[in-house]
């Protein structure tokens, strides 16, 4: 039987055209993605520009938090309430954890001159990487989980977000603000931002380098956890083996904003998750994993580096 | 400098000759995790008679009173993921082989080797791949050319397994049974050495994946539009296209069309696009997981259209979305209504196992296999790869699912049916003859 | 060469030889990945490790070498039937285009060095896949269901000749990895390495370097890709445009050494061999094992384990 011709989708742009809010929840979607791009990149960040290291665990600790909030979300009964207790559980452990992995394996290596440094960092951060997948695997199974919460979507002038979505919104902000007041009005976030300015003044000024770059190990670590929480409240799926991809896209954020400033990261999120979801609707689904890499080649070029610079 | 450098290079390289070395020793003198059957005394028969249009197998028993497994046992070769892409949907089969491997070990008191005039015990040797196709192609060749195994089971993949065809089943000679995934560029090549059950469910005709249901719809006629979503890999791309004809020849337009790539886990866009065209049923053509992913993300939008079918629901399908389940479609080679043969059988190993049927929607192909696997030796009458081989590709038996009748391609007859969950259970609706409920619909 | 060692390599070469010709097919597959997969490492660390520059994309070359090497093939088997001058048509295509596709993407490469050329390197996978799995390429490249060579050719096909192509090709590589290493231009690698703003006072064309180093590594991922092909007959985007699969060189290397030819083989070694042995006996927790070993390598010796050897050796020497 021949296709018949009335089939109603229409190819994009086309389809736009007869649906601007179709345009703007499209445009929303992208600034939420964007944002839990940008708080996972802006640990990874942090941790690179204070700590020296090239994390490639930091994707597979997002992975980790989110794993044991579904086990908290399940065993406390599934309820919203529960998803949102577990941050108060899962944030302060992986900001403890990350200072002791900070502490236990790159303190060690942390005296060594750069370029056995980023070997020693890339093998360190690789090795814990493949053990947290392995743990995961191990102790949570390798079924994808994901978390469903049931919760209405909000509705206003004909567009509907997910209700999970708009809390999005809220938490990246939040999550920004605090790192941002953190940064400018405490000792060790000012301890920091002088470190990623030049270490070897800020040593020489008396700043403990390894105490500061320890906190923010956890504190980068926490942000992951945060991103992981978030991912997981969105209704993605994790499995032990997404860490990897989610380093990936965390990379591509900290080259496109620029490493080392806090709006840096912001941004270079904000245009990833646009850029995608945009692209997904303009061009096509099929593509827009692209985008990304169109983007790292483009901002290579024109600014290197990053589109927020000094 | 140079010349310690240059003798700690020289300890580097003995270092690593001892390192292979160590390497083939230790893989010389390790074993698999296998099972082998423990013997007991007590005889017992098994006879089973069938009638009907086709010519049906029956098991033979040993004419001699010998009451236990003896002799060189009949080993079957495969690799299971715990590791990778796969691992969700190959776990289960490790304690459902035990399962099996302890009934036709203890119970039936193995497989009967006319050549031998004994039954011999079964032994199944299972590697993990870790969804890596490097690795599974070396592990089927250690299957294949070390433990020298009598037959092959192909992995959960269609990708790995189309690679093994080549590189071990026919270059070693093993007879292959393709387990879940089957796809045309398998059976067009003039491979000698493999076979499956299942129909060529690629085309667009009674043999496609979703034709029942299809079939169904052409019967109620309720649904005029229908959205295909789906991703673009090996055997979901197969029932997608065989889909998309099918629903056109059922009468219904197709409104909506969209080929994702692997691994797309974010389905906002989509659904932001259905939820505007609104089309009577979704088709989602993914693995399983994902398609529950897909459903719960809906709903979280806000979105539900009057029908949903999967290709597969999978592990937990039904525990995890819960209410959302409730009268998605999908369809299945065998249910527990069929009453062909060792239906009851199936159902006890799986408890036995501790799976249950309608979270490990693909455990009835595996037991076809095995029928087959007993059946094509006993035909054989010996040990030996060609016999058992040939035995395969002439197998016309009775299995859980049907008669099965392998056709001069190598792959078989086996079809799915139409099911629908109701009140959290799997209910067959579709063809009459077969189903246990009424298809509800709006 | 120190004439010792010399004559030691080529025991190791004999030895191999002596293994292709008496090793059972399992351990044979076995060794051809072994040799396989130290080609890769060693392409990576002509850049990793003697220029300093992490092309953490380097598969890509491998996956470019396989498609070109299956293509060509089909295509001329037709036209010729002499099996060694197809092979050799076909991995010269093979070479050519990994060259030509290195010599381009070197131009707006290079404008970035370190962390940079890294993240960019490693995003262009992800694209190459997208690329070559895409509907619009499928009628060339098979899309995602992959490419396989014409089974009018892989019937004359035989592990042994794999294995000795395999073992041709790593040679190949051992030989342009030393002869690099211990040329002017090894020198110029290791100056960039050093302090790359200062080699540009020396006068040398920085861009000229780095853009040879790209070539040669991508020739020789490229050489591997065709051996893979050749043995395997069949693959498809994701097995060789894959994230996971993009870190396996770079381990390789840093684990046995990075800048170091026996480093590459150690570290091959175990990804294959000692891989297999924890696979076949402990399933669950080979990653862990693997990943504890990468902490205890990077903690105790950032030189791999050649660089832990040679601390102990000398740590024994200044004993004795």
């Amino acid at each position: 039987m021949a296709e018949k011709p009335s089939e109603r989708h229409l190819p994009p742009p086309l389809n736009l055209m007869f649906s601007p809010l179709l345009f703007v929840e499209s445009l929303i979607d992208g600034l939420v993605l964007g944002g839990i791009y940008a708080v996972i990149a802006l640990g990874l960040s942090l941790i690179y520009s204070v700590a020296g290291v090239l994390n490639i665990s930091h994707g597979d600790w997002v992975m980790l938090s989110g794993m044991t909030a579904f086990v908290l979300f399940s065993s406390l009964g599934s309820q919203p309430l529960g998803y949102l207790q577990s941050y108060l559980v899962v944030a302060p452990l992986f900001f403890a954890t990350g200072l002791l992995f900070y502490l236990g394996l790159i303190k060690p290596v942390s005296k060594r001159p750069k370029q056995e440094l980023l070997i020693s960092c890339i093998l360190i951060t690789l090795g814990v990487s493949f053990v947290l997948q392995d743990i995961a695997a191990t102790s949570f199974g390798t079924l994808p989980k994901s978390i469903y919460l049931g919760l209405n979507p909000i509705t206003f002038v004909g567009i509907s977000i997910p209700f999970f979505r708009f809390a999005t919104f809220i938490l990246v902000v939040a999550a920004t603000l605090s790192i941002w007041l953190f940064l400018k009005r405490t000792m060790t976030g000012r301890a920091m931002r002088a470190i990623t300015y030049n270490v070897e003044v800020a040593s020489f000024l008396g700043i403990p380098i390894t105490r500061v770059a320890a906190i923010t190990f956890g504190l980068g670590t926490m942000l992951a956890a945060v991103g992981g929480l978030i991912y997981l409240g969105n209704g993605f799926p994790i499995t032990p083996f997404i860490g990897i991809s989610i380093t990936v896209k965390a990379l591509t954020v900290l080259v496109v904003g620029g490493a080392g400033k806090l709006i840096g990261s912001l941004v270079g999120g904000l245009v990833l998750g646009l850029s995608e979801t945009l692209t997904g609707v303009f061009i096509s689904y099929y593509w827009s994993p692209a985008i990304a890499i169109v983007l790292l080649l483009v901002v290579l070029m024109v600014r290197p580096t990053g589109l927020v610079s000094e | 400098m140079v010349r310690q450098a240059a003798v700690s290079n020289t300890v580097a390289a003995v270092l690593m000759v001892v390192l292979l070395a160590a390497g083939f020793a230790g893989g010389y003198f390790t074993a698999a995790f296998t099972g082998t059957g423990q013997t007991e005394i007590a005889t017992k028969t098994e006879y089973v008679t069938v009638g009907g249009t086709v010519t049906q197998r029956i098991t033979i028993t040993a004419t001699t009173t010998v009451g236990q497994t003896s002799g060189p046992p009949l080993k079957i070769g495969m690799t299971i993921s715990k590791d990778g892409l796969f691992a969700p949907l190959t776990s289960g089969y490790e304690s459902f082989n035990r399962e099996w491997l302890n009934w036709v070990n203890n119970v039936r008191k193995g497989v009967y080797v006319r050549d031998l005039g004994v039954r011999v015990p079964v032994e199944i040797i299972i590697y993990d791949d870790r969804s890596q196709p490097d690795l599974a192609i070396q592990l089927y060749t250690k299957l294949a050319t070390e433990d020298n195994v009598h037959i092959l089971v192909s992995p959960y993949s269609a990708d790995i397994g189309i690679q093994l065809i080549p590189t071990v089943a026919e270059k070693y000679r093993v007879p292959m049974i393709m387990a879940e995934a089957s796809t045309k560029d398998m059976w067009n090549k003039g491979y000698k050495y493999v076979v499956t059950s299942m129909v060529p469910y690629w085309e667009d005709n009674q043999n496609g994946w979703s034709a029942s249901y299809f079939d169904l719809q052409a019967n109620t006629k309720w649904a005029k539009t229908i959205a295909f979503v789906g991703w673009d890999i090996t055997w979901a791309i197969d029932t997608y296209n065989s889909g998309k004809s099918l629903a056109r020849k059922a009468g219904l337009e197709i409104v909506y069309d969209q080929l994702l790539t692997p691994g797309t886990t974010d389905f906002s866009g989509v659904i932001r696009e259905l939820r505007r065209i609104n089309p009577d049923i979704v088709y989602l053509a993914m693995f399983g997981p994902v398609n529950a992913l897909f459903i719960r993300q809906a709903a979280e939008a806000g979105y539900s259209p009057k029908e949903y079918h999967v290709i597969e629901y999978g592990a937990g399908f039904v525990k995890s979305l819960g209410q959302l389940s409730e009268r998605v479609t999908s369809e299945i080679f065998w249910t527990p209504s069929f009453k062909y043969y060792q239906s009851d059988l199936l159902v006890d190993l799986m408890n036995k196992a501790g799976l249950s049927w309608v979270d490990w929607q693909w455990t009835e192909l595996r037991m076809i296999i095995f029928q087959m696997i007993i059946s094509a030796v006993e035909e054989a009458g010996k040990l030996d790869r060609e016999a058992i081989n040939t035995a395969l590709h002439n197998l016309q038996i009775m299995t859980v699912s049907g008669p099965l009748i392998i056709g001069p391609q190598g792959y078989g007859n086996i079809g799915l049916v139409a099911i629908q969950i109701q009140n959290g259970r799997i209910q067959t609706v579709w063809p009459r003859n077969l189903a246990n409920a009424t298809y509800l619909h709006p | 060469m120190d004439k010792r060692l010399a004559f030691l390599w080529g025991i190791v070469l004999w030895s191999a030889v002596l293994l292709g010709f008496f090793s059972p097919p399992y351990y044979q597959s076995l060794l051809i990945f072994l040799f396989i997969y130290g080609t890769l490492a060693l392409s990576y660390d002509i850049m990793g490790g003697l220029l300093g520059y992490m092309n953490l994309g380097i598969i890509i070359f491998y996956g470019v070498g396989a498609y070109v090497f299956a293509l060509t093939i089909n295509y001329l088997h037709s036209f010729l039937s002499e099996l060694a001058v197809l092979f050799i048509a076909a991995a010269s295509s093979s070479v050519a285009v990994c060259a030509l596709v290195s010599l381009t993407l070197s131009y707006p490469l290079f404008r970035v060095k370190g962390f940079y050329f890294a993240v960019i390197t490693l995003g262009l996978i992800g694209f190459v896949n997208l690329l070559v799995s895409s509907p619009e390429l499928s009628p060339l490249t098979g899309g995602f269901s992959g490419i396989s060579i014409k089974s009018q050719v892989t019937q004359y096909g035989s592990q042994l000749v794999s294995y000795f192509l395999a073992l041709a090709v790593i040679t190949i590589g051992a030989v342009v990895y030393v002869l690099v290493k211990n040329s002017s231009l090894g020198l110029f690698f290791s100056c960039i390495k050093e302090d790359e703003e200062a080699s540009e006072c020396t006068g040398i064309n920085l861009f000229r370097v780095k853009q040879t180093a790209f070539i040669i590594s991508s020739v020789l991922a490229g050489l591997a890709g065709v051996v893979y092909m050749w043995s395997q007959t069949y693959t498809n985007p994701r097995f060789v445009f894959s994230i996971d699969f993009a870190f396996l060189p770079i381990t390789m290397a840093l684990l046995g050494g990075s800048g170091t030819l026996v480093g590459s083989f150690i570290g091959a070694a175990i990804f294959t061999v000692v891989y297999q042995l924890l696979i076949i006996n402990m399933p669950s927790l080979t990653k862990s094992v693997i990943g504890l070993v990468l902490i205890g390598v990077g903690l105790g010796a950032s030189h791999g384990l050649i660089g832990l050897s040679r601390k102990v050796f000398s740590r024994l020497q200044n004993i004795s």
